[in-house]
């Protein structure tokens, strides 16, 4: 309010209408496009990192041709290109030389998967017809050119032609081999390890009573499931062997770029194909099993390849347990303060704490569930029912705890949105209600509850997206790197909500930071990123379909 | 519902009769029923989020309980000699003493009763003791001379039932003395048997008959090392193997120059490598014990007054835990004080190893009544002192502080103090028996002064805030939480620096120029960035922004500066057009303005090498190093943000008035010519105010680098800052346009019906209606960035450092929790140290949110008002 500008600003205008150039100061263009960049540069943050992250991540599986580099002086390196960069300039020098990272892989032989050449090093790139890309279950991946075919220890071909034909026509069945032997495992080795578990409680609870003839019973019991395990446990040993070697017995033989030879056992081998020799379909072949294989398939290597599975069902778990819990305390609690509760001071005062709770820290609601849930609630349950077991159930994290914090996190933001579903509905419609003689809670349940429906949906959409990206909380209550079992499964009671658990969002903190080999994982953890998104969208999209069926139905019987 | 509408209207004759029809009792049942459960459900769903508070308070609060300490049960003898040693089990069943005589006493501590009273074999007369950790090994300094090792070792076993005759008669509570221990049952149920068993080897002769006033001794391989000072002043350093036979091999201690008065006290520390010796006067001796024969004199004499140089009475002296800091009391007042090895400050040390024994703490004055015996834990960090007036006093060495006080109730003076082997009660030998004391410590280790004021640690040089939780090897807790509260504050800042301008801005132009169509596609893009889990922005900063970053510092730095810049240019190159042309162009603008970004970026990535070379030597993070270069540059770059203040004011204030009637002559494009020169020059006048600024500070002698900026890590706060300010922008920036946009719509049509232009109106009428509703959102933002956790954690190192440097990490108290709490043992200081950082965080976040409701609340009835 610039008193001397206002005035010389009317007494201009009234002077000179005509010339355009009194309103220039005024009209604050540079500020305006001021305040517009701001907004553009807001948007071409979230723009560029959501296309980053959709770049980066989308790029992870697709099958690179195999590159073989020479130098001018006579080095050999064969692998997948990976990225180009200008080096930082280090202290003291001058800007860097361009210089390239290559996948070389071939662990046991170069001692690293990574490699950085400077592009002026480079003499010449070719792509060798028959160069090869394996990926295998130990050691990461392989590259190198096919020499030969063994066959228990014998040589069956050595075109590389005839190598190839060979190695497609056995690896289904190695492959199947390895399906057969870990389906064994898991059915053979659960249930024995379960009744060794239960026959090891007993045998405690005998202890306990002091009875000696109980004891007794409990010890040959005790000693009758173990011997009958060993039993089993041989007996599976012999089974696994014969079917470890039937796989074992192919090899495939590769020449590598420093002319080393390295058998491969076709067993170690995932999932190899002749990269430069690809058609288009063959690529996207691969890539969409890639993506499969990611989706359903368990981690390899300290989570630095292979699947996310656990992680994605950990994730959805813990996701709907927390909207289990949360939905009905969230619209009681809003009910009672919208519908029952005389408003007042009080129930402003509440409203208020429960608004600044919606502002807490998430860390502070991890705290809180570490010291109240596993501490206090898991360490009296464990007292309580299962003092005789070795190790803590549920005095440690598990889903239920991370859950219950999580719904305790994401609660206020439900109360909130149900109070103002339930404010949006006219008192006008209440009043109706009434007036035809229908009872408060009729009135609730049969008109204001389904009216009251998409505002619901909408704070339990904003809880969702909330709750399934929080990271921090979670590594207080339960969250593991890698869970050796996931929170449902097979065997009874199917639920278990005392296991700890994986999710996508502390997979992505663990791989980029914590795992031994972050630099290999860096893209998978570009598409795992990619992958909590677009769970994130689409949890919130599904809600947000509901909610708009919903308000049609709804906006068309309303008065 | 079966109510007809004509249930209530009275029968008329040609009506059929009345029907009466009733609500059915279900109906009340289940109104009745659906009341109870939403009102106990809503109130306990209620009480329930509240609690999360005070379980949190509950928690955290027993941090600052005082410890207490009182007398449990005493044993009465006549003694007629001095107690030489004290000890109890961890049960704390059996208390044993040994006299100055060589008296063998144990007894049990619930019953008073005597359990053994002998004279040990091989004992004699001895004035001066070594105990080592655990309380097992223990060597007495003999009046003879000699040196003489002994054992205390409490034997548990559980015998069964049948084991013991009359088991049954042993209550829970009970105890039942046997000859040599007790039989007690335990809390489960179970008969637990502790035997005391001490023993004492024969007498080893050190080569001098002169009594040892002083002892102390180390294990060091092979055998132990111990040092005894005898009072004829000789020092004797003696390797004593016990296995396979007993052998010791004696060297001898001299001083170069000889001392005032004769050597009263010899400690060793820092594994058997360092020996300390004190005279009577305390004059102390550091010596480096490289090899046994020849120990070298590495600093002294070091004088200290404050002794009686013709007092016979030995002063005490003992180890803390780790024993690095070494407890010493006078004898004849009350002062207490801890001394260890700090780095000496000179330049070029006085010392050979550039260290300096120091006396640091103070726990107790000169003042306080003279000091009778003293004890120091060998878990914890704590002292215990008895005093002349009867009372004993319990002291945290960390922070020298005075934690618990107790009156003795017999007269005695005290001659013996030793703590229980789990520090949780306290033998106190006087001629008359011996009490046990019982302490509950609580967490001598926190209290508001250790946690929020600078604390000098072992071997610091001066009081500092450190944040150090591992304790591991004895290493001393440091538990300073200002690096902490600093980090959060630095994250805040730096965040708030960067995303609340941008919110409010892109709020204001979002709200006030935006066309509606566009604001409803670019309301929710920006609202999808507050979806987007903070552990995503945590890995994009560390993987690829700070990478990116620390390659294109200067150009991201000088970003800041270009593409504001940048965006005052076009839009003054903007106003040159035309109007006709603008007026069409308008629904292209904001395309425009996404356009310029890029131009920005582009302008900062040109310039940057050329000012590196020109004003950085060539290399920002050398200059930022301080190895090269001058204040200048950085200083401008500092002062610009003030300068542009300062021209901007002149320019409104002095500028403008002036401008103004000179533009109303002008066509539109000359005006625009005009206008884009006044900027141009305001720019340049910046840049120039900031140099001369600049040149003044260094001038001064003024260096910014040390403070604002230094060396600069990869993981820093400006890379933090930015993607946390990224992380708030959402939150802010639709708090601030629904405040904005509910400015009712007549202000709008007023102010732009008396003829002020949108920017006009934005500014003067819409913002100032608004304000407290921004505030409020940025407080909201405030609550939110204080509290964020995985971006710090990703993206800012965890380094606790206190210190301003843009370009260094830091770690917040949310980060500090989710790497320490997983750690933490249940109950322990540090598990409450980190709930007490989770209630600081709640308290905070708590305050700022109830802040911002507060003023949304009153902006929102003055909307209405308006």
């Amino acid at each position: 309010m610039n008193h001397p500008t206002t005035k010389s600003f009317s007494a201009a205008s009234r002077r000179n209408r005509r010339a355009g150039g009194s309103t220039l100061l005024a009209a604050g263009e540079p500020m305006v496009w001021l305040t517009g960049g701001a907004l553009a540069i807001a948007l071409a943050m979230i723009v560029g990192l959501l296309s980053l992250i959709i770049n980066e991540g989308v790029q992870t599986f697709w099958p690179k041709p195999v590159v073989w580099w020479e130098s001018a002086t006579g080095q050999v390196w064969m692998g997948e290109f990976d990225r180009a960069e200008t080096p930082p300039p280090t202290a003291g020098q001058e800007e860097g030389r361009r210089r390239q990272r290559l996948r070389v892989g071939n662990f046991e032989l170069t001692k690293s998967h990574f490699l950085w050449i400077d592009d002026d090093q480079v003499a010449s790139r070719t792509y060798p017809e028959w160069a090869i890309t394996a990926e295998r279950l130990t050691g990461g991946r392989f590259f190198g050119i096919p020499v030969a075919f063994y066959e228990q220890g014998q040589s069956k071909a050595t075109e590389p032609d005839d190598v190839w034909g060979l190695f497609v026509q056995h690896h289904e069945e190695v492959k199947r081999l390895r399906r057969q032997k870990d389906q064994l495992k898991r059915e053979v080795v659960g249930p024995i390890n379960r009744q060794l578990e239960e026959a090891r409680i007993r045998l405690a609870a005998a202890k306990a009573k002091d009875e000696p003839a109980l004891l007794e019973s409990a010890r040959q019991e005790m000693n009758r499931i173990e011997s009958s395990a060993q039993e089993k446990l041989k007996s599976l040993r012999t089974e696994l062997q014969v079917l470890d070697e039937k796989a074992s017995s192919f090899e495939i033989l590769f020449r590598t770029s420093t002319e080393q030879a390295y058998a491969v056992p076709l067993a170690n081998i995932v999932r190899a194909y002749p990269a430069n020799r690809l058609d288009s379909a063959a690529r996207w072949r691969i890539y969409l099993d890639r993506w499969w294989e990611f989706i359903s398939a368990d981690p390899r290597e300290a989570n630095s390849e292979g699947g996310v599975f656990p992680a994605i069902i950990g994730t959805l778990c813990m996701t709907l347990l927390m909207s289990m819990a949360v939905v009905p305390f969230g619209v009681l609690a809003a009910l009672y303060l919208k519908e029952y509760a005389q408003a007042g001071f009080i129930v402003s005062a509440v409203r208020i704490a429960i608004n600044n709770l919606a502002g807490v820290p998430s860390i502070v609601f991890g705290v809180f569930g570490l010291g109240f849930f596993v501490y206090i609630c898991g360490g009296s349950i464990d007292q309580a029912f299962f003092s005789l077991r070795e190790g803590p159930v549920f005095g440690q994290g598990g889903v239920l705890w991370a859950s219950l914090t999580l719904a305790l996190l994401t609660l206020p933001v439900v109360i909130v949105a149900t109070e103002e579903a339930l404010s949006a509905v006219p008192n006008s419609m209440r009043e109706g209600s009434y007036a035809c003689g229908a009872s408060k809670w009729q009135t609730i349940q049969r008109i204001i509850l389904p009216r009251a429906m998409p505002g619901i949906l909408t704070g339990l959409i904003l809880a969702i997206a909330r709750g399934a990206g929080e990271v921090a909380p979670l590594m207080l209550v339960g969250v593991l790197e890698h869970a050796p079992e996931l929170p449902i499964d097979g065997s009874f009671p199917f639920i278990h909500p005392d296991r700890p658990f994986m999710h996508l969002g502390f997979s992505i903190y663990h791989s980029a930071f914590k795992s031994q080999n972050s630099e290999a994982a860096r893209s998978l953890v570009f598409t795992i990123t990619l992958l909590l998104i677009v769970l994130i969208t689409i949890l919130n999209l599904t809600a947000i379909a509901i909610r708009a069926r919903l308000k049609k139905k709804y906006a068309t019987s309303a008065f | 519902m079966s109510l007809s509408p004509h249930a209530d209207i009275p029968s008329a004759g040609s009506l059929p009769p009345r029907r009466t029809r009733r609500t059915r009792p279900s109906v009340f049942w289940m109104d009745v029923v659906a009341r109870l459960v939403i009102t106990l459900g809503g109130i306990g769903t209620i009480a329930a989020v509240i609690a999360v508070a005070v379980f949190l308070f509950a928690v955290a609060i027993p941090l600052f309980f005082p410890p207490t300490i009182e007398a449990k049960s005493s044993f009465a003898i006549d003694l007629q000699d001095d107690w030489r040693l004290l000890a109890t089990d961890s049960e704390k069943l059996i208390g044993v003493g040994i006299t100055a005589k060589g008296r063998l006493l144990a007894w049990s501590h619930q019953a008073g009763e005597k359990i053994i009273d002998q004279m040990l074999e091989a004992a004699g007369p001895s004035r001066s003791l070594s105990q080592s950790v655990g309380m097992e090994d223990f060597y007495l300094g003999r009046d003879d001379g000699s040196i003489q090792r002994g054992q205390v070792r409490f034997e548990e076993s559980f015998p069964s039932e049948s084991e013991i005759p009359a088991a049954d008669s042993i209550e829970t509570g009970m105890q039942r003395i046997e000859p040599t221990g007790l039989i007690t049952r335990t809390k489960s149920g179970k008969l637990r048997r502790t035997k005391v068993n001490v023993s004492l080897d024969p007498p080893m002769a050190t080569g001098s008959a002169s009594p040892i006033v002083s002892i102390d001794h180390i294990a060091r391989k092979p055998g132990t090392l111990v040092v005894s000072v005898h009072k004829s002043g000789e020092v004797l350093l003696h390797d004593v193997v016990t296995k396979p036979a007993p052998a010791i091999v004696t060297h001898v201690v001299s001083l170069p120059t000889p001392a005032e008065s004769p050597l009263s006290l010899g400690r060793l520390f820092s594994k058997g490598n360092k020996l300390l010796l004190t005279t009577r006067q305390g004059t102390t001796y550091r010596f480096e014990i490289k090899s046994l024969s020849e120990p070298k004199l590495v600093e002294g004499p070091i004088t200290r007054s404050g002794r009686d140089a013709n007092s016979d009475a030995v002063p005490g002296a003992e180890w803390v835990v780790g024993r690095e800091t070494l407890v010493e009391r006078s004898n004849h007042n009350g002062e207490i004080h801890a001394s260890f090895l700090v780095r000496d400050p000179a330049d070029p040390p006085t010392t050979a190893d550039g260290l300096e024994w120091t006396q640091a703490k103070e726990l107790s004055l000169a003042t306080q009544p003279t000091t009778s015996a003293m004890a120091v834990s060998t878990k914890l960090r704590l002292a215990a002192a008895a005093r002349e007036n009867q009372s004993i006093d319990l002291f945290q060495v960390t922070t020298g502080q005075k934690i618990a006080s107790v009156k003795l109730r017999s007269a005695g003076p005290v001659t013996r103090l030793a703590f229980s082997p789990s520090d949780d009660a306290l033998l106190v030998g006087q001629p008359d028996g011996c009490t046990l004391m019982t302490i509950d410590l609580r967490h001598p280790e926190a209290t508001p002064s250790s946690l929020f004021r600078p604390v000098r640690y072992e071997s610091y040089d001066r009081p500092a805030h450190v944040w150090q939780s591992d304790s591991a090897g004895g290493a001393e807790p440091k538990f300073g939480m200002i690096p902490l509260i600093f980090g959060s504050i630095k994250a805040t800042v730096y965040s708030m620096l960067f995303g609340a301008p941008l919110a409010l801005l892109a709020a204001i132009y979002t709200s006030e120029f935006l066309s509606k169509s566009t604001k409803a596609r670019v309301k929710p893009t920006i609202e999808l960035m507050a979806g987007l889990p903070s552990v995503v922005l945590g890995f994009v900063a560390a993987m690829v922004l700070a990478p990116l970053v620390s390659r294109h510092l200067l150009a991201v730095l000088l970003s800041f500066i270009a593409v504001p810049l940048s965006y005052l240019l076009l839009g003054h190159l903007w106003q040159l057009l035309p109007q006709a042309v603008t007026l069409r162009l308008a629904g292209i603008r904001f395309l425009l303005m996404i356009v310029t970004l890029p131009v920005g970026l582009l302008l900062a990535q040109t310039i940057a090498p050329l000012i590196e070379t020109n004003l950085f030597s060539g290399d920002v993070k050398l200059w930022l190093d301080g190895q090269v270069g001058s204040a200048i540059p950085g200083w401008t770059f500092l002062m610009l943000p003030i300068s542009a203040v300062v021209v901007g004011w002149l320019l409104i204030t002095q500028i403008d008035p002036v401008l103004r009637p000179r533009l109303n002559q002008m066509s539109r494009f000359q005006a625009g010519t005009l206008v884009l020169i006044r900027f141009l020059a305001a720019v340049l006048a910046t840049f120039v105010i900031a140099a001369l600024f600049a040149s003044l500070m260094t001038l001064l002698g003024w260096d910014p680098r040390g403070t604002l900026v230094d060396t600069y890590i990869q993981r820093n706060s400006l890379v933090v800052g930015f993607v946390m300010g990224f992380a708030i922008i959402p939150i802010i920036y639709t708090l601030a346009d629904d405040a904005l946009s509910t400015v009712p719509e007549n202000l709008r049509s007023a102010s732009l019906g008396a003829g002020a232009t949108p920017w006009q109106t934005a500014i003067l009428i819409v913002v100032p209606a608004a304000m407290s509703g921004l505030f409020s959102a940025v407080m909201v933002g405030l609550g939110r960035a204080v509290g964020e956790t995985m971006i710090v954690l990703m993206a800012a190192g965890s380094s606790p450092i206190t210190e301003w440097n843009i370009f260094n990490g830091f770690r917040t108290l949310s980060a500090n929790i989710a790497i320490e709490l997983p750690e933490a043992v249940q109950g322990s200081t540090h598990y409450r140290i980190l709930f007490f950082a989770a209630v600081v965080l709640f308290v905070l976040t708590s305050v700022l949110n109830t802040v911002a409701e507060i003023v949304r609340m009153r902006f929102r009835k003055r909307a209405v008002q308006l």
